[in-house]
C-alpha cells in the first residue's frame, strides 16, 4: 500500500494481523459503511474504515430519543440499526471497491452461531479485509448483546468464528467490566488476532423538566472525548497484562489523543464520535502522526508504538504478564 | 439541486440581539457557496472543540449572493450551552460551518401557500415567503405564532395583508396558539392551501392534525439537534406511519410530509 505521508515518515503498521497504510481508522457506527464519508473524508487518506455493525437481518433500531449530548461526549442507544448482510453486500460494500484503504467489517449477532454464519459468508468477500466482532454493544434488548462482559461468552463467539475465516479477527471489548484483560485473554486464547477497545461506557441522563430518562431506552453508551482517559487505561491494562495487539478506541479527536494510545502501545487507533462533529479529523490525525514522527526523528511506526517510559517502581495498575506468574 | 455538504469557515458579518436572548446573525461564506434552499440548514460548531460537542443546526432566514461572498442570515434564541456560546460571537469571528444539509420545502404550485410558523420556526419560512413572492406564486399567507409579542421577528418582510399573528399571552394579534387562530378564522383554510410549517414538535403535530382533518397537504420542518447532520450516527430517528423503519431527520428531513410522520410515536419534548 502507498505511503500517504510521502517520502517522510513511514506510517505503515500491522495491527491485529491486518496491514494498514497508517494507524488511523474510522470506528464502527460513525462512518456508515465507508463511502458515506465522501466527500468530507476521503477513506484513502486513512488506514481503514470499520463499518457499522452488520447483522444477518435488517434492524430498524431503537425508537427515539436515541442520542443525548453530555459534557464533552454523547450517549447513544441507536440499537444497531442496519441494512442487514444482503443489502450490505449488494449495495454498500461495492462502493468501497477500488479504494486504497482497508475495510474492516463489524459483525453482530445474538449468539456464536450468528457470528459464525456472517464470518463464513464474508470470508469469501475479497473487499472485506478483516472482521471486528461487536460482542459489546450495550443497546440491544434481545438477550443482551454484551457478551464481552463475560470471558466465557466472549470466547465462545471468537471460537465459533475462528475456524470459518482466514481474515484477521478483532474482538471489540466493553469497558463495563472490572478486569478487561480477563475477557481479552479469553478472546486471544480463542484465536482473536487483535483486541479493539473500548466500546461505549454505560451511561444515563435524566430530563429534569419531564422527570424521565432522556433516552427512550433509559440507558445508553457514552462516547466522545469524555471517555478518553478510561479508554486509555483499559487499553493500557490489555497491553500490560497480555502483550497483544490492541486497537485503541475511545474519545480520540486530535493527533495528541491518538499519539497517547500509540505511545502506550496500541498498534492502531479508531476515531469515532469526533467524526460526527468533524468528519475530516481522521485524515488530519493521520497526517499529524506523520508530522510527529518526523519532528521526533522517528522513521517508522515501530519507533513510536509502545515508546512510553514508566517508573516500574512506582507504577500503579496492571502488571505485565510474566510478573503475574504465567497468566 | 444543491451540491453535497461541505465544510467552510464562515465569517461573522454581524450579530444583533433583537430581543433578550434572541439573536440575528449574519454569516459570510465563499461566493461559490451552494444555494441553500428554504428548510435546509447549516450545522455550526458553537463552542470549544470538545464542549459542547455537537454542532447546532439552523435553518436559514435569508440567502443572497453579494460581490465576494454568499451571505446567510440566521435567527436563534439562547436555549442552552451551544447558543449561549454563539451569543458571544462578534463581527470578524470565524465559525466552522457544515452545510448545506437536509431537505427543503417542495413547492405545490397549484395551491395557495399557507406558511405556519411557531416561534423561532419562522426562520426558514421567511426565506420561503420571499422566494414564493418573487416567483409570483398566487396566494401566499404567513401565520405566525409565538409566546409573546417580543419574540415575533422579520415581520417587516411580510406584506400586511399576508400576515396573521397569534400570541399565547395576547400581547399581539389574536390570543392563543396560531393553530387555534387558523381553526377559528377558517378563512385561510377554505381555498385549499398547501401548508408549510416549522416550529416545535407539539406545534407541528397540531398543524399536521389541522391539515389532516381538512385533507390539506402539509410539509413540516422538524426541529432537532444532530450529532452529525450527515446520516452517520442514526440518532435522529423519526417514526413513520405504518413503517418499521425510521426516517433520519438530518438527511431525509428536516422537511418531510406531515402525513408520513407517526406523531403518536414521536418523543414530544
Amino acid at each position: 500500500m502507498s505511503n500517504p505521508a510521502g517520502p517522510g515518515a513511514d506510517l505503515r503498521v500491522i495491527a491485529g494481523g491486518l496491514s494498514l497504510k497508517n494507524p488511523v481508522l474510522v470506528a464502527s457506527g460513525t462512518g456508515g459503511y465507508g463511502a458515506e464519508l465522501l466527500p468530507l473524508l476521503d477513506p484513502e487518506t486513512i488506514g481503514g474504515v470499520v463499518t457499522k455493525t452488520i447483522f444477518a437481518e435488517v434492524r430498524p433500531g431503537n425508537p427515539p430519543v436515541r442520542i443525548a449530548e453530555t459534557p464533552a461526549g454523547m450517549l447513544n442507544s441507536i440499537g444497531l440499526e442496519g441494512v442487514g448482510i444482503d443489502r450490505f453486500l449488494a449495495e454498500k460494500l461495492p462502493r468501497m471497491e477500488g479504494m486504497d484503504t482497508r475495510v474492516v467489517v463489524s459483525i453482530g449477532g445474538y449468539g456464536p452461531d450468528d457470528f459464525a454464519r456472517l464470518a463464513e459468508r464474508l470470508d469469501a468477500v475479497p473487499r472485506c479485509d478483516a472482521l471486528e466482532l461487536n460482542i459489546s454493544c450495550p443497546n440491544v434488548k434481545e438477550g443482551g448483546l454484551d457478551m464481552s462482559t463475560h470471558p466465557r461468552l466472549a470466547a465462545e463467539v471468537v471460537r465459533a468464528v475462528r475456524p470459518v475465516t482466514r481474515k484477521p479477527v478483532w474482538a471489540k471489548l466493553t469497558p463495563n467490566v472490572t478486569r478487561i484483560s480477563d475477557v481479552g485473554k479469553a478472546c486471544l486464547d480463542a484465536g482473536a488476532d487483535g483486541l479493539a477497545a473500548i466500546n461505549t461506557l454505560l451511561g444515563m441522563a435524566v430530563d429534569t423538566e419531564h422527570r424521565r430518562p432522556v433516552l427512550r431506552r433509559g440507558v445508553g453508551g457514552l462516547s466522545g472525548p469524555a471517555i478518553r482517559p478510561v479508554a486509555l487505561v483499559k487499553c493500557w491494562e490489555l497491553l500490560r497484562v497480555l502483550s497483544c495487539d490492541v486497537i485503541g478506541i475511545g474519545g480520540i479527536a486530535t493527533t495528541d489523543d491518538a499519539l497517547q494510545f500509540l505511545i502506550a502501545g496500541c498498534k492502531a487507533v479508531q476515531v469515532g464520535t469526533a467524526v460526527y462533529v468533524d468528519p475530516g479529523c481522521p485524515a488530519h490525525i493521520a497526517a499529524g502522526v506523520g508530522t510527529y514522527l518526523e519532528a521526533n526523528g522517528m522513521e517508522r511506526m515501530e519507533d513510536l508504538i509502545g515508546s512510553i517510559t514508566v517508573d516500574e517502581e512506582w507504577l500503579l495498575g496492571p502488571r505485565a504478564a510474566d510478573e503475574e506468574g504465567g497468566r | 439541486m444543491t451540491a453535497g455538504p461541505r465544510l467552510d469557515s464562515a465569517r461573522v458579518r454581524s450579530q444583533r440581539e433583537t430581543h433578550p436572548g434572541f439573536f440575528r446573525l449574519e454569516l459570510e461564506l465563499p461566493p461559490d457557496y451552494p444555494q441553500v434552499l428554504p428548510g435546509q440548514y447549516l450545522n455550526l460548531r458553537a463552542g470549544t472543540p470538545l464542549d459542547p460537542l455537537f454542532r447546532r443546526p439552523f435553518g436559514v432566514v435569508e440567502f443572497r449572493r453579494e460581490p465576494g461572498a454568499a451571505v446567510i442570515e440566521l435567527f436563534y434564541g439562547v436555549v442552552g450551552r451551544g447558543t449561549r456560546a454563539m451569543a458571544a460571537w462578534r463581527e470578524g469571528d470565524m465559525v466552522d460551518c457544515l452545510g448545506p444539509l437536509g431537505t427543503s420545502y417542495t413547492l405545490d404550485s397549484d395551491r395557495p401557500a399557507l406558511l405556519v410558523a411557531g416561534g423561532r420556526g419562522a426562520a426558514p419560512l421567511l426565506y420561503l415567503y420571499r422566494l414564493l413572492r418573487e416567483r409570483g406564486h398566487g396566494t401566499v399567507r404567513f401565520a405566525f405564532g409565538t409566546r409573546t409579542a417580543g419574540l415575533l421577528f422579520g415581520l417587516d418582510r411580510i406584506a400586511e395583508g399576508d400576515l396573521v399573528i397569534a400570541t399565547e399571552d395576547g400581547s399581539a394579534g389574536e390570543r392563543g396558539t396560531i393553530v387555534e387562530a387558523l381553526e377559528r378564522g377558517g378563512r385561510w383554510l377554505e381555498d385549499g392551501p398547501a401548508l408549510y410549517a416549522c416550529g416545535p414538535e407539539r406545534f407541528l403535530a397540531a398543524t399536521a392534525a389541522l391539515a389532516s382533518a381538512r385533507d390539506l397537504p402539509c410539509q413540516v420542518s422538524l426541529e432537532g439537534v444532530y450529532a452529525c447532520g450527515l446520516g452517520l450516527c442514526r440518532g435522529c430517528a423519526v417514526p413513520l406511519r405504518g413503517e418499521a423503519r425510521y426516517l433520519m431527520q438530518c438527511t431525509e428531513g428536516p422537511v418531510i410530509d406531515a402525513a408520513r410522520v407517526d406523531w403518536e410515536r414521536m418523543p414530544h419534548e
